[in-house]
């Protein structure tokens, strides 16, 4: 998981969920290196550089982020939120990554500036569709 | 009746005869106790030794005051009683010796002594004396002497006469009447004072005295000894002698020329002040001025005994120019109508400059007369003026206001009393003529004071009845609050009469309380001069009463304030009311406010299971489906990656986990679409069934050829409905009609909307399996399958979504079939205006 180059950040707590978003973007052939961050907090120090995420070469700023909305301590549109008012983290796409279908959650998304908002369980068809619109976000990949 | 005290000595003297001498001394004694001549005995010394009964009842005492008492006793002149006993005892006999006797009870006596000589009697010497009682023929005498003074002394003249005409009689004031002394009347005929013409008079009297008739003030004329002819007033009265015949005549005449001088006086004079009585009553009482003036003339000719009289006149007219108008008295107006006014000539011109009064014995002679051209006298035809008197007649501001002139043929007839009485009817003219010139004035001033003063009745009249008719109660106060006037409603309203209210003060019609808040309010408007409304308490006979009142200052033209006046409403009922009802508002408010505490409570519970249900629906929607989502990832996983290693009955296990979990997966779907349906505010907008229905088979590829063949019968009417809402509803439904058909069959559906009073229906007819009519009613319901699970997949959940969402949206939905043709599904919903 570890990759040299992760260009997405995943925040996800549910490690099955993690597991069939690795498959369905294996899947799509976006082989992109992936972090994982397992909560809303560890998604900001990543973002934010704070302690090990200073150093980039590690952990690379990434182009994306995948973001749960339901997620331990820090709620997925606080870290929305937050994203929304760092300078640097201007270019930075987010998409909503969440079990909610309802309709609240996809406007309140839209209004925090999520680029798409994705029901789960993600698909490579919907990763496909999605990286479409943002090709710089990937496919990048390693090669 | 010396004799008889003689015949007494004798037979003392004689002693004949002792028996004889005895009776005829008691005879004696008895002779001289019953004398009714009072008599008494004295010796020397001048003390009484008897006296008899009438002597006794002269001096009205008893014998103890009289005998052997001094004779001075009764005397009332001691020196007198000592004259008269030296007299005596000097040897005198006394005859008619005056003296005055003192009774025991003080009266006087004037009494007429006798006495005998004294002689030796007994042995002492004694005296007789005789009294006779003399006081009423003194009375007599001194009362004829009297008379006799008074008649001499009379200024009147008395006189008697004899019946045959002979004066008997003349006392001195006849002498200073007629000039005759005593000696030379008396005992000549009464007709020598008795003038010629008047002679027969005398005999008259005479029978009228002889008849017995007095005379009384007999006015006539009588010559006195010069010739003169006196006017005389007569009184003669009969005379008698004692036996009552008539023997003579007094006659008392008093001269009554002067008084008959006065007397003519008199009369002109009163006649004169009955004349200006009834002019000055006249002048006062006549307001007219023509009137005024005629009576004016026509009482100065009468007074000044004028043939005829005018009085010219200045009057000004309206422009305020002068003028000069006449009347006259005692001559027709023709008389003086051809002549012209009277000029300012000589003779008239000082009575019209006010220069004083002008009175001309014979005008004829006067310098003044005849000296202005160019007549030099009066105009032919004038009356004949010799006699002229005029009088200017001056008002108190000192304006002349004309003359009064008085004509007379005959020379010297105006007297100076004439003058002066016609001065003073001037005076009084002059007064009357302000008067009436004041009067007039006043009329004009006092008509047109009356043209407003009626139409002020009249307004007051309609303003009464106004206030009268009032339905409300009106009074209104003098600034002391005593009442002025109130209205009839107000009596009513009150149950007062007018006499009861008016001239009181609340003070005497309410409590002291509830006067003084009304006085407190009075005052106020007096001393604002505002109008204030407020309400006020007053008792009326049946309790307690409210009123709206509104008082308002009442203005002199000067604008200052002389009254309150008031008009109020009883709104005892009203406030009762009011009162209920703002204890019903308070009520109600309470309830209100319990109700919406409760209210407010009950919503924040449900707010609250609302806020828990959404966030059960959230939990669900997350924390639900991911293990469903990982049960069916890792099987599909599983399958992907290992199923080539498993055996058909391994991979089949493997399937049955992944179908479940898809369908668990739609479930948890569903469920979710119906309780945020549910749950979701329904804003109704116009939606065009049209449009919704291609975006709609666009989104799902199961709807669209080849799978399915969906006939849309144009036009659509456009609903009232919320969007998302209907797109799920109508998803729900088409979905349903391209599943449950006969497999290998195509599914051709035919939509199209009919229009139901205000309704629109769309239809979704199907070529499915259909659904018996005892199953349909089941169908909307939550979880309600009717088909076994033989390949129809469903939830249960769809139609009872589509029903949710049909009637949140004000509409219903259902099927018709007949279980073998397919089904005719529909949605009804509120038309929107266009089509």
């Amino acid at each position: 998981m570890n990759d040299k180059n992760p260009r997405i950040l995943l925040v996800e707590d549910d490690e099955n969920d993690v597991f069939l978003m690795e498959r369905a973007l294996s899947k799509a052939n976006l082989a992109s290196p992936m972090h994982v961050a397992m909560n809303g907090q560890e998604a900001l120090d990543y973002l934010g550089g704070v302690g090990k995420y200073a150093d980039r070469a590690t952990f690379p700023m990434p182009k994306c982020v995948f973001l749960d909305l339901k997620l331990p301590f820090i709620h997925g549109f606080d870290v929305l939120e937050w994203i929304r008012t760092q300078p640097t983290l201007g270019d930075l796409q987010v998409f909503v990554l969440t079990s909610s279908p309802e309709e609240r959650d996809r406007q309140r998304a839209r209004q925090l500036g999520a680029k798409a908002y994705l029901v789960k369980p993600p698909t490579p068809e919907l990763l496909l569709e999605t990286f479409r619109g943002f090709p710089q976000c990937g496919p990048c990949g390693g090669n | 009746m010396s004799s008889q005290l003689e015949l007494t000595r004798e037979a003392e003297q004689g002693r004949l005869d002792a028996d004889a001498l005895r009776r005829s001394n008691e005879e004696l004694l008895h002779f001289a106790e019953s004398s009714p001549m009072p008599l008494h005995t004295l010796d020397a010394d001048g003390i009484v030794l008897w006296a008899n009964q009438a002597e006794l009842d002269l001096l009205g005492c008893t014998k103890g005051d009289r005998f052997g008492q001094h004779v001075s006793k009764f005397h009332a002149d001691p020196e007198r009683c000592a004259e008269m006993l030296r007299r005596i005892f000097n040897h005198e006999k006394l005859h008619n010796f005056s003296a005055r006797l003192k009774t025991g009870s003080g009266q006087i006596r004037e009494v007429l002594i006798d006495s005998t000589l004294p002689w030796e009697g007994n042995g002492r010497v004694c005296v007789q004396c005789f009294i006779r009682d003399i006081s009423a023929e003194k009375l007599v005498q001194d009362a004829r002497q009297f008379l006799a003074a008074i008649v001499e002394s009379s200024d009147d003249a008395i006189i008697t006469k004899s019946l045959d005409g002979v004066i008997t009689s003349w006392n001195q004031g006849a002498e200073r009447l007629f000039g005759y002394t005593a000696g030379d009347a008396i005992g000549k005929s009464v007709l020598m004072l008795i003038p010629e013409d008047r002679q027969s008079e005398e005999p008259n009297i005479l029978a009228r005295l002889r008849r017995g008739e007095r005379i009384e003030h007999f006015e006539t004329l009588r010559r006195c000894k010069d010739g003169r002819l006196l006017e005389i007033s007569l009184t003669i009265s009969p005379v008698r002698d004692d036996t009552g015949k008539i023997i003579g005549a007094s006659k008392i005449a008093r001269d009554i020329t002067e008084r008959r001088r006065a007397d003519v006086a008199l009369r002109e004079r009163t006649r004169i002040l009955e004349s200006l009585n009834r002019v000055g009553s006249t002048l006062a009482g006549e307001l007219e001025l023509e009137k005024l003036v005629q009576a004016v003339t026509d009482a100065g000719r009468e007074i000044s005994t004028a043939e005829f009289g005018a009085f010219f006149y200045n009057v000004k007219n309206e422009k305020g120019e002068s003028y000069t108008l006449y009347t006259l008295s005692g001559a027709p107006r023709e008389a003086f109508s051809k002549f012209p006014m009277p000029r300012n000539t000589s003779l008239f011109g000082p009575t019209f400059r006010g220069e004083g009064v002008i009175r001309i014995a014979d005008v004829l002679q006067d310098p003044r007369y005849g000296k202005n051209s160019p007549r030099h006298g009066m105009p032919e035809g004038h009356l004949p003026v010799r006699s002229y008197l005029a009088v200017p007649v001056i008002s108190r501001s000192g304006e002349v206001i004309g003359g009064l002139f008085f004509g007379h043929s005959k020379v010297n007839v105006f007297t100076e009393e004439a003058e002066k009485t016609i001065t003073a009817v001037a005076a009084q003219a002059a007064i009357g003529i302000d008067n009436a010139n004041l009067y007039r004035d006043l009329q004009h001033e006092l008509s047109a004071h009356k043209a407003a003063e009626t139409a002020l009745r009249d307004s007051e009249a309609r303003f009464r009845a106004l206030i009268d008719n009032s339905f409300l109660p009106i009074w209104v106060k003098d600034c002391d609050g005593s009442y002025l006037l109130i209205n009839k409603r107000y009596e009513e309203v009150f149950n007062r009469h007018e006499s009861e209210v008016i001239g009181k003060t609340d003070f005497e019609l309410q409590p002291p309380e509830v006067a003084k808040e009304f006085r407190k309010n009075d005052l106020t408007v007096i001393a604002t001069g505002n109008p204030l409304e407020m309400e006020e308490i007053g008792f009326q006979s049946d309790g307690q009463h409210i009123y709206l009142a509104v008082k308002f200052p009442l203005r002199k033209t000067d604008g200052s304030i002389y009254a309150v006046a008031g008009i109020c409403t009883d709104i005892t009922d009203r406030k009762r009311t009011e009162l209920e009802l703002r204890q019903t508002r308070e009520n109600l408010a309470r309830t209100n406010e319990d109700l919406e505490k409760r209210v407010q409570e009950r919503t924040a519970s449900l707010r609250e299971v609302i806020a828990q249900m959404e966030e059960f629906s959230y939990s669900v929607s997350h924390d639900l489906r991911a293990p469903v989502r990982a049960m069916k990832g890792y099987a599909i996983a599983t399958m992907e990656d290992y199923g080539s290693q498993l055996d058909a009955r391994g991979r089949d296990y493997l399937d049955r986990i992944i179908r479940s979990s898809k369908r668990m997966e739609n479930l948890i779907h569903d469920v979710l679409t119906y309780s945020r349906l549910a749950r979701t505010e329904t804003i109704l907008q116009p939606v065009s069934l049209g449009k919704l229905l291609q975006d709609i088979i666009q989104s799902y590829p199961t709807l669209q050829p080849p799978k399915a063949e969906i006939s849309i019968h144009e036009p659509l009417h456009t609903v009232l409905a919320h969007e998302p809402s209907l797109t799920q509803a109508i998803s729900n439904l088409l979905s349903n009609g391209v599943k449950f058909v006969v497999p290998g069959t195509k599914p051709m559906l035919q939509v199209w909307t009919e229009a139901r009073d205000g309704m629109v229906r769309l239809w979704i007819k199907d070529n499915g399996i259909g659904i018996k009519p005892e199953y349909q009613r089941r169908l909307f319901g939550m979880f309600e399958r009717i088909h076994q699970d033989h390949g129809y997949e469903g939830t249960g959940i769809g139609l009872a979504i589509v029903r949710k969402a049909a009637e949140k949206m004000g509409g219903s939905t259902g099927v018709e079939s007949d279980g073998i043709h397919g089904s005719s599904f529909w949605i009804e919903l509120p038309a929107a205006n266009k089509v």
